[in-house]
């Protein structure tokens, strides 16, 4: 028989509890310094929005040395039940989460997950621990859809600064949304709400140990939960300001792990998508308003210079990723000075669906076929950017919806070529 | 002198009778080696199918080498193939071997011995060949991500240096000429890491300087700050 993965303690404390009815987990690694203000924020949260509710906050955490633990015993509010507990995490060297430094996040999540099915919650949410701008309203936006509206799974719907969450812009968001047809704006925004009934559904599947589980653990909840047929809708929780990340996070490993999630997800779930026409838009809780953002450094130059020299070293790995006629038109676009740089929408998506169907075939190692891509993205970057400097934030937001369009548009490339080239 | 004529044919005929068993043997072996070699190619062919040997291959770059060399069989077949052949030329030395001829007899002996050591320096030359290819890539995308200019050149020279060591290796395991090898190799190597490290000196004479004055001068930083926007 499997080993519980909850401790003999933590066990005892679940029958001391019984049943609640609200959950709130919040997965940490070294987050002393900012997590007693999200603790804050979810037991205010908590006691304002369900006061007449049993709720539990659960801390998951993977093993932190910086005294997190203690914070959040020394921040939480008196009349709040409170579970602490540690999370395995996997022996692993080196590990670069796709977030912000987190080892285990999959495991910290399952630990939820099993402890929300024990006690039988109703309703839950995960809030990520470095958060600096969350507020007691987004436990309240998190946890309302399912608690009294039905909803199964909440996205978050932040509202962040043109540039910010690119790869979630050009990538992750119109391919989610072009795949399984709903129109989620943040499926990897990491804080999410969500029903009991979803969260045994997500302890059911057998991915812990897998890569899915360690690194696109968000992507896996979000893409689960809508190709699982749940009922899905999104919330405005206004902006998304969270610690810092480290500098030294390697952007190409970063963009392998959550791109990697989406095509192995989209190996799994090939009966679900291939069978999806169009799009629709989610159900939308919570009141949008604008949220002054402080201006950000984008360094062009750099991006452009990146996309050149990935283009003349690694045309011979992308000549067995991408089709002939996408390589002369790469070669076409290397050519133009940073300021006339342009890459168009129909390029990008036929990238990123060659992309995905090289992975598909396995054209050579996975591991490099998704490190290749960073100079594309890159490149992309630099032309987004070019096209959108003068540009609001609605008219980003108008960009990107013609982006989506353009990857709904050829779906139909991909579903043809999906099975093309499938070595025995 | 009729009597000496059917002496020599009647001790012909003796030394031809007493030859024809063991030719029968020798035969009959070939014919059995052909038939079990088929039988392992075989055998070999759809095990190497079932553990998805063709995948490997196709990962690791041998579909493409076969592929450039106008071979159209897979990777599995091709073993199945090689394997074939060995053993058809294994039977057909163990065929030789039942005429009990000295000089046969030796020369069985000295490739008896020296198949497995044949056999090991053909592996770790294919080893390094297929583990050169995928490390270099591997060592080329990370430095193109990392922007080194000179990604390629350290790319194939780091391609080149596994391809030298395991060469030495199985010219070694071969017993070919052990002290050129050892030496020549030696040699190579020592070249290639002072080659890299001038090649690294000049090439990073830049870098290194403007690390220096990136250290010491704040006016040259605006170039080099990273962007503040969050990917994800």
């Amino acid at each position: 028989m499997a080993r519980s993965i909850l401790s003999k303690d933590v066990r005892k404390e679940i029958q001391q509890i019984g049943e609640v009815d609200v959950l709130v987990g919040i997965p940490s690694y070294n987050s002393a310094r900012t997590i007693p203000h999200v603790v804050r924020a979810v037991s205010a949260g908590l006691a304002k929005y369900f006061p007449k509710h049993r709720t539990l906050l659960v801390n998951s955490d993977g093993g932190s040395t910086d005294g997190t633990q203690e914070a959040v015993k020394e921040t939480t509010l008196d009349d709040l039940d409170i579970l602490l507990m540690e999370h395995p995490v996997y022996p692993v060297h080196k590990i670069v989460t796709p977030h912000h430094g987190m080892p285990g996040k999959g495991n910290a999540f399952r630990t939820i997950f099993k402890i929300a099915s024990a006690l039988n919650a109703k309703a839950c949410a995960v809030v990520d621990s470095d958060l600096r701008s969350i507020t007691p309203e987004w436990i309240e936006l998190l946890i309302e859809p399912v608690l009294f509206h039905g909803y199964d799974f909440v996205a978050p719907y932040y509202k962040r600064h043109k540039y910010d969450g690119t790869i979630t812009n050009s990538i992750v968001y119109p391919l989610t949304r072009t795949l399984y047809g709903k129109r989620i704006r943040q499926p990897i925004g990491g804080d999410f709400g969500f029903s009991g009934r979803l969260g045994q559904h997500y302890l059911q599947k057998r991915v812990y140990d897998t890569d899915v589980a360690r690194f696109g653990i968000d992507i896996w909840m979000t893409t689960t939960a809508v190709a699982d047929g749940f009922k899905v809708c999104q919330s405005f929780l206004g902006a998304k300001i969270h610690q810092p990340k480290d500098p030294a996070t390697d952007l190409s490993e970063m963009l392998a792990q959550v791109i990697g999630s989406v095509f192995r997800l989209m190996e799994i779930y090939y009966p679900v998508w291939s069978e999806v026409a169009g799009s629709d838009a989610v159900k939308e809780f919570g009141f949008k308003f604008e949220v002054g953002l402080e201006p950000i450094r984008v360094n062009l130059e750099r991006m452009v210079d990146s996309f050149q020299h990935g283009l003349s070293n690694l045309s011979p790995i992308w000549r067995k990723i991408l089709s002939p006629d996408l390589m002369i038109q790469l070669e076409e676009i290397a050519s133009h000075h940073v300021v006339e740089f342009y890459l168009p929408d129909a390029t990008w998506v036929r990238i990123m669906y060659d992309f995905a169907l090289a992975y598909r075939r396995r054209a050579m190692s996975r591991t490099h076929i998704l490190k290749s891509l960073t100079p594309l993205y890159l490149g992309w970057i630099a032309s987004f950017v070019n096209q959108t400097m003068e540009s609001d934030a609605g008219e980003v937001e108008e960009k990107l919806e013609g982006l989506s369009q353009e990857f709904e548009k050829q779906k139909i490339y991909l579903l043809a070529n999906w099975d093309k080239g499938i070595k025995p | 002198m009729e009597s000496s004529w059917s002496t020599s044919i009647t001790q012909s005929w003796k030394k031809i009778a007493g030859f024809a068993p063991d030719a029968l043997q020798l035969i009959i072996i070939i014919i059995l080696g052909f038939i079990l070699a088929w039988l392992l190619k075989l055998i070999v062919r759809e095990v190497l199918k079932v553990v998805k040997f063709d995948v490997f291959g196709y990962r690791v770059g041998m579909t493409s080498v076969l592929n450039k060399a106008s071979i159209t069989h897979s990777p599995s077949e091709m073993i199945g193939i090689i394997i074939y052949w060995c053993a058809v030329f294994l039977f057909f030395l163990i065929a030789l071997g039942t005429l009990e001829l000295y000089a046969v007899d030796h020369l069985v002996t000295s490739i008896f011995t020296y198949i497995p050591r044949f056999v090991i320096a053909v592996f770790v030359f294919l080893l390094g060949y297929f583990l050169s290819r995928f490390l270099s890539r591997a060592v080329l995308i990370g430095l193109v991500n990392a922007h080194v200019r000179s990604a390629k050149l350290i790319a194939t020279l780091f391609q080149m240096l596994i391809i030298i060591l395991f060469s030495a290796m199985a010219i070694e395991q071969l017993g070919i000429a052990r002290g050129i090898v050892v030496a020549t190799f030696a040699i190579s190597f020592g070249g290639v890491i002072l080659a890299s490290a001038i090649a690294f000196g000049l090439g990073g004479k830049d870098m290194a300087k403007d690390i220096l004055e990136r250290r010491f001068k704040a006016s040259k930083e605006e170039k080099s700050k990273p962007d503040e926007f969050s990917h994800l």
